[in-house]
């Protein structure tokens, strides 16, 4: 065959007469015709067809390509070949083609074909075909059973395919029964896998799966049953990923294995039971069971083996264990005692239900105490849960020993250790009156509260040169570390903005400002307001195109960054009133006072209004002092905010957004009467009047809560009006409420930096902010974290010991608790933590919101009780907050919800550390609970409680000793 | 994309169980460096399950890839046998976490043979054995093989081709800094460890998580505070949970300064240390803190008479290295620093001490895989730095790079700063940038 009769043979189109004529040629005639064939193939792939070859080819020409580059072509150019799903057809000639060639590099070849992340099934017939004609090795098991298990029933998915069944395609290729099969247990794929098509009604008729496929064979004799048992526990015990040992697991359990193959396998289940995957170790479990039933289970081999599974770290397969070994137990008394012994280790499992239902069954058999049980319990004990080391103590096992749990912290010592710490410490932390309360026996009522002063708030050091502010400017450029950051950039810009850069190295960092690498940066984080990046490119000289104007619904940022364009434009320099002075945003009043007098005659409306609102608690008597030097109508303004008389007068209706805001700084939440007068502004949320919301019902929907920007889950009260007129855009209180001017939300899809810098706005109040927390979080009430809406920043938001709990920030923890979000919830675990401790959580309040959110559908017992759990954990003063917020949560409930033993849990766990009972009304609720429920185990074991002194005294002692080490660890690193 | 070696390894047989006289044998093949073949142990495990379990864990570490779900490029840990210890080490295929995992010679009731270096084949069915090793049956450890077993062609030799990433010759480089800067944390109680673990997050978090210990145990928080560390990518601690089940302590090492941490939890038949660096996107093979040795000139010196004095140690004193080789203190430890960065020698963090180890990469391939350096050099030569006057205490640079200019500030602290995008994304944190490296090689220069 001459290259042109290749051609002439590949343009036709008909794959018959190439296949016939290219099996006939040998390797020196395929050789002669390899560079046309592999021109044709490249002409085929010239999907613009630009060449004249390639105007030729057709569909059927570019399949006969393939043929030629395979039948002609070496080994490199053959793996240009990247078809991705094959008609059967074509399998066939690929096939016939590389079966009538045999080229030596088939191996290399296939194994380019096959060992990748995806490989459509059709190959399996061409990869198959190759290795039964002996003609290609078999490949890797990895990527050769991957492929069989894709691809054997490929041609079960055309379009009105004649189904085959699974089985009879095995049986069809026998010797798939000798060798890949038992490879299905030994590599990772998802043959094993869950089928939704076989489980769903409208299954295909002959659809079999894997599993019921090898059943079939082998109840049909085909394969031997004994050796698909031994496969699959061999399997287990493999080595692979979970998911591929849950897979296996599935195929055994549908194997039905009986009791008497089991018993013939012990040695294999015992052994599972040290395996590191959890379904594995519940198979093993649940076989071995079976035999102690039937009376088949070799105890002592039993009993070597089941440490490890009391000691698996997730309670049910541990319990599954201790369940088996109390059986046992029960019914052998010569080996009681190793059982005993068993359920000891079993103390150490970190679960404090496993650990309870090993102190019930060494309860059981008291008489069997001996000394090697005390021993075992007694190096347990100290670290076991409370509620069992008091059980366990009662049985008077522990006397001594190595492990015996240490003394509570004397009261003497740690008074001697707040002797070392300076006295403002001590004031601060509330530890002298925590002692004096412990003293005066006043238990959990008397723990610690850390309060907060001027100490709390962190200085920020401004930046000091403008070559400090391009240093700065280029690190934000790819990177943004926070908020503070941003501030620090808009107060230099300001400051230098008669020294503008000029020099090839502002150069370089302009040009990346404009083409960033990063996203993450100033200019290319999600949702950054179009007038900070055009704030930073006009210091750089270039008035910067952002690709989106300013009129939407942030449009305070073009009332706020007004001054700073028009003081840019002129090159003048200025200090702005609203640079904060503190993180967090906050400004403290005596040096605003200084500011005001430095240039109270050229401050702007909206740098005075973004100032106001930033104005810490602290230092304002000392600055409403020094106002008295201010001019006429800041100086009636300033006193008026920083606590003065509110001497507000008719003419002042033209600067109604600065009062409103004066008024907000001097007071951030409730209605301000004062300024009534002022009208235009009664109905804006949050300007004369607080904001107020009606929550929405939660659809019934899993995951996901479609929500756009017409909708929102909070609308406001109907008595506002977010959009009333223009004149919204300088009271920034109202930038987050929906505009019916614009569409577009201001707060999806940011980063979390752009988020933090607009709780900033008004740091005392997170009215508005967290009216779009809220929107946010329930839009992902059950979703899972998103890298595109850090909602935790929100919960953030709430952390601060400056920030006041109110009924919107309760609200938002609550959810926060309850987030599918895992992101949002340990948010919420950190704020419960801190804030417990610094006493600003009221318990009353935070049960409000849950209620509010349990009536309308928000709600989510499982992960409530998982956050407040481990909250509670950290100290007695989350603990006491827990409490305090089930008791008034469940109290106020007609019934208890669903799964409400998790939350009784959660409150007889802190109960007993913090030594308190269940109050009377309580109780009342607690006796309704009857039957053999959880809930009413745990409703018994509350009503059982009772109060104890020396526990709520080593709760206190517990509190004091923990703020003691954290006030130690900050005053060694202030004075290392 | 990074930078690939192509390496063959040639292991005489695939490491697996087989049984010898009703007695199950753990042979791990070591791999044939060019003619020889290694043997380094044989005995019996005195405890085999806990072996089974350390050994797995560290494979588990060495086939995970934590930032992208791409299969590793490696899976055979590089195995050191000195007189009394083996040493398992590897990463991730990310490079984010390194591990070692040490069996000391009370775990093994036998004779170290042999002392080396090689890699271990760690293959599926071992695997699979390892998981069935059980404290019931007397169990025998083999690692590498005697020759006379080889040649009489009982065994196959198997051949594993494998890619070495570039990043697993740089990550050698730099671990062995990071885990001389660790100090020690906290020492948790086997509970308190399997309490922590238990609210160690499974799956990947996006923000670094902070470790608080305290005397009754240790908890995570997403803020900072006083005496708290931070953990990046803590998700990645997971992975030792296993060992934690039956472990009675959790010794926790940290360095405050780059974040990184050291986890050491041990059992019946040895230790295992994890080093986590400081992000999830972060492999111990970018972080350029091996530069600075690399670049400068003064430990160079001593190095010859340092190597010489290697043999195989299993912990090298420094005291003991200075009286040998007739030099002082300071400069021994200078020396074992550059040493490292040559994968000459190792750091084993519970010893707190360097070991003799040659990794089986030749060394020439180190230098050639420090991008930043090299691009430093070509700067360097190129006359693209100038000194700008009138810094102050401050001494500043630019540096011209193609069409960019960067300012380098080097600080009166020692600290320092440049405007370029590595600076900016790093802050410092993840070593010098090529620019910074280029001023400091023609300061030396000059």
């Amino acid at each position: 065959m001459s290259p042109d009769e290749l051609q002439e043979l590949v343009v036709a189109g008909a794959p018959g007469p190439l296949v016939n004529a290219l099996a006939t040629l040998d390797e020196a005639a395929r050789r002669i015709l390899s560079k046309r064939a592999f021109e044709l193939f490249q002409a085929a792939n010239d999907f613009q067809r630009k060449t004249d070859l390639s105007k030729l080819m057709g569909n059927s020409a570019s399949r006969n390509a393939e043929l030629a580059l395979l039948a002609c072509c070496d080994g490199t150019k053959a793996k240009r070949l990247e078809t991705l799903a094959l008609e059967h057809a074509e399998t066939e000639r690929i096939l016939a083609v590389l079966l009538a060639r045999k080229p030596a590099w088939i191996d290399g070849w296939i194994r380019h074909l096959i060992d990748k992340k995806w490989v459509p099934g059709s190959w399996w017939s061409v990869v198959r075909g190759l290795v039964r004609a002996g003609i290609a090795s078999k490949p890797a098991p990895e990527t050769y059973i991957n492929l069989m298990v894709n691809g054997i029933a490929w041609r079960n998915w055309g379009k009105d395919t004649n189904r085959v069944p699974l089985s009879t395609l095995l049986l069809e290729d026998r010797d798939l029964l000798e060798t890949e099969i038992w490879q299905l247990f030994e590599t990772e794929h998802k043959g094993f896998a869950k089928d939704w098509l076989a489980a769903h009604p409208k299954a295909p008729q002959n659809h079999e799966t894997w599993t019921m496929a090898l059943i079939r064979l082998a109840k049909a004799g085909h394969i031997d049953r004994a050796r698909l048992i031994d496969a699959a526990l061999n399997g287990m015990a493999s080595g692979l990923k979970p998911f591929f040992i849950g897979g296996i697991v599935n195929f055994a359990e549908a194997l039905e294995i009986c009791v008497e193959e089991l018993s013939m396998r012990q040695a294999m289940l015992c052994q599972l039971l040290a395996n590191q995957t959890g379904t594995a170790v519940s198979f093993a479990l649940a076989g071995l069971t079976r035999l102690e039933k039937a009376e088949l289970l070799d105890r002592d081999r039993f009993l070597e083996s089941i440490e490890p599974a009391l000691l698996f770290p997730k309670k049910s397969q541990a319990n599954s264990a201790l369940a088996l070994l109390k059986v046992v137990a029960k019914s052998d008394e010569i080996r009681r005692p190793r059982c005993l012994l068993a359920a000891a280790r079993a103390l150490s499992n970190v679960s404090d239900d496993v650990q309870r239902r090993a102190t019930e069954l060494i309860e059981a058999y008291p008489t069997n105490s001996d000394p090697p049980l005390r021993e075992a319990v007694g190096a347990q004990i100290e670290s076991t849960a409370p509620i069992v080391r008091d059980r366990l103590s009662a049985l008077s096992m522990v006397i001594e020993g190595p492990g015996a749990a240490a003394p509570p912290p004397d009261l003497s010592i740690l008074e001697s250790r707040l002797a070392q710490l300076p006295a403002k410490v001590i004031e601060r932390w509330g530890l002298k009156q925590a002692i004096d309360g412990l003293r005066a026996g006043k238990g959990a009522e008397a723990l610690p509260r850390l309060s907060s002063d001027e100490a709390d708030y962190q200085r920020v050091a401004p930046i000091a040169s403008p070559d400090e502010l391009l240093e700065a400017i280029a690190v934000a450029v790819e990177a943004v570390s926070g908020a503070d950051e941003i501030e620090r950039l808009i107060d230099g810009i300001a400051r230098f903005a008669n020294r503008r850069p000029d020099s090839k190295v502002a150069d370089t960092i302009f040009k990346r400002f404009l083409a960033p690498s990063s996203a993450k940066g100033l200019t290319s984080s999600l949702g950054v307001p179009p007038q900070l990046v055009k704030l930073v490119g006009m210091w750089f000289g270039v008035e910067v195109k952002t690709g989106s104007d300013f009129s939407e619904s942030e449009s305070w940022w073009t009332v706020r960054f007004e001054p700073y364009f028009t003081a840019l434009r002129k090159g003048r320099a200025w200090q702005p009133l609203s640079t904060p002075t503190h993180a967090g945003g906050w400004i403290d009043p005596r040096v605003w006072v200084a500011r005001l007098s430095a240039s109270a005659d050229s401050i702007s409306d909206s740098d005075g209004i973004q100032s106001l609102l930033r104005l810490a608690s602290f230092g304002r008597a000392d600055a409403r002092e020094c106002t008295a030097r201010l001019p006429g109508p800041w100086r009636r303004l300033a006193q008026y905010a920083l606590g003065g008389e509110c001497l507000v007068g008719i003419r002042d209706i033209f600067r109604s957004s600065l009062w409103v805001a004066a008024g907000r700084a001097r007071q951030p939440a409730a209605d301000l009467k004062e300024l009534h007068m002022l009208i235009g502004v009664s109905n804006v949320p949050d300007a004369t009047r607080e904001s107020r919301f009606n929550l929405e019902q939660k659809v019934a929907k899993p995951g996901y809560q479609p929500h756009n920007s017409e909708s929102t889950f909070l609308p406001l009260d109907a008595s506002f009006d977010a959009d009333v007129r223009k004149k919204m855009d300088d009271i920034p209180q109202c930038m987050f409420y929906p505009r019916k001017a614009t569409r577009r939300h201001s707060l999806e899809w940011v980063g979390a930096w752009v988020i933090e810098w607009k709780s900033q706005l008004w740091p005392t109040n997170l009215r508005g902010f967290l009216y779009w927390g809220i929107n946010r979080m329930l839009q992902r009430f059950d979703a899972s974290s998103s890298v595109y809406e850090p909602n935790h920043v929100y919960v953030d938001a709430l952390r601060p010991q400056q920030r006041n709990l109110g009924e919107l920030e309760y609200m938002a923890l609550a959810i926060g608790c309850m987030s599918g979000e895992q992101e949002v919830r340990r948010s919420a675990q950190e704020v419960l933590i801190r804030a417990g401790i610094e006493g600003r959580l009221d318990p009353r309040l935070f049960a409000a919101a849950l209620q509010e959110l349990y009536a309308k559908g928000w709600f989510s017992v499982g992960r409530l009780a998982t956050t407040l759990g481990v909250a509670a954990r950290d100290s007695p003063q989350a603990a006491k907050v827990v409490t305090d917020t089930l008791l008034a949560f469940l109290m106020h409930l007609e019934d208890l919800p669903k799964g409400a033993h998790e939350l009784l849990n959660v409150l007889y766990q802190q109960s007993h550390r913090l030594g308190i009972s269940a109050p009377e009304p309580f109780r009342k609720k607690l006796l309704d609970q009857n039957g053999k429920t959880k809930t009413a185990r745990l409703a018994k074991e509350l009503l059982e409680l009772k109060e104890s002194a020396s526990r709520a005294g080593a709760a206190g002692l517990e509190a004091i000793n923990r703020l003691l080490e954290r006030a130690e660890s900050e005053a060694a690193q202030s004075n290392p | 994309m990074a930078a690939t070696a192509e390496l063959i390894y040639r292991y005489p047989f695939a490491s697996g169980i087989e049984v010898e006289a009703g007695t199950p044998r753990l042979r791990l093949a070591a791999s044939l460096e060019k003619s020889e073949a290694p043997h380094f142990i044989d005995g019996r495990l005195v405890a085999p399950r806990a072996f089974g379990d350390l050994m797995l864990v560290l494979s588990n570490i060495v086939r995970a890839n934590f930032f992208r779900p791409l299969t590793p490029a490696m899976l055979d840990p590089v195995i050191t046998a000195t007189s009394s210890k083996l040493r398992f080490e590897g990463f991730s295929g990310c490079c984010g976490a390194y591990v070692m995992a040490a069996i000391p010679a009370a775990a093994i009731d036998g004779r170290f043979l042999q002392r080396g270096t090689t890699n271990v084949d760690f293959n599926d069915p071992m695997r699979a054995a390892l998981t069935r090793l059980s404290d019931q049956q007397v169990t025998q450890l083999s690692v590498g093989a005697e020759a006379m077993s080889l040649a009489s062609g009982a065994s196959k030799v198997v051949e594993k081709k494998v890619r070495l990433p570039s990043r697993w010759v740089r990550g050698f480089c730099e671990s062995h800094i990071y885990q001389g800067r660790l100090k020690p944390y906290a020492e948790l109680t086997g509970m308190q460890a399997r309490q922590l673990m238990q609210l160690t997050p499974r799956s990947p978090v996006r923000r670094p998580l902070y470790l608080q210990a305290r005397s009754d145990g240790a908890r995570w928080s997403t803020v900072e505070s006083p005496g708290s560390i931070r953990v990046g990518g803590t998700h990645r601690l997971s992975i030792i949970e296993p060992l934690l089940r039956q472990a009675t302590s959790l010794r926790i090492w940290a360095d405050r300064d780059s974040t990184v941490s050291g986890w050491i939890v041990g059992n019946p038949s040895g230790s295992l240390m994890l080093m986590l660096s400081p992000d999830l996107d972060r492999g111990f093979s970018g972080e350029g803190q091996a530069l600075e040795g690399l670049s400068a000139r003064d430990a160079r010196q001593s190095l010859s008479a340092i190597r010489a004095q290697l043999k195989w140690q299993d912990a090298l004193s420094v005291h003991e290295l200075a009286q040998a080789a007739s030099i002082d203190s300071g400069s021994v430890e200078k020396s074992l620093s550059v040493l490292g960065t040559q994968g000459v020698v190792g750091f084993d963090l519970a010893d707190q001490a360097y070991f003799h180890r040659e990794l089986p990469f030749a060394n020439d391939a180190i230098e050639k895989y420090q991008s930043r350096l090299e691009g430093a050099k070509e700067l360097a030569t190129d006359t693209a730095v100038t000194a700008v006057p009138g810094g102050g205490s401050d001494r500043v640079f630019e540096v011209a790079s193609e069409d960019a200019v960067y300012r380098v500030t080097l600080m009166a602290g020692g600290e320092w700063r440049c405007t370029c995008p590595w600076y900016g994304k790093h802050r410092g944190q993840r070593g010098p940038c090529k620019h910074l490296l280029a001023v400091r090689l023609q300061i030396s220069a000059q």
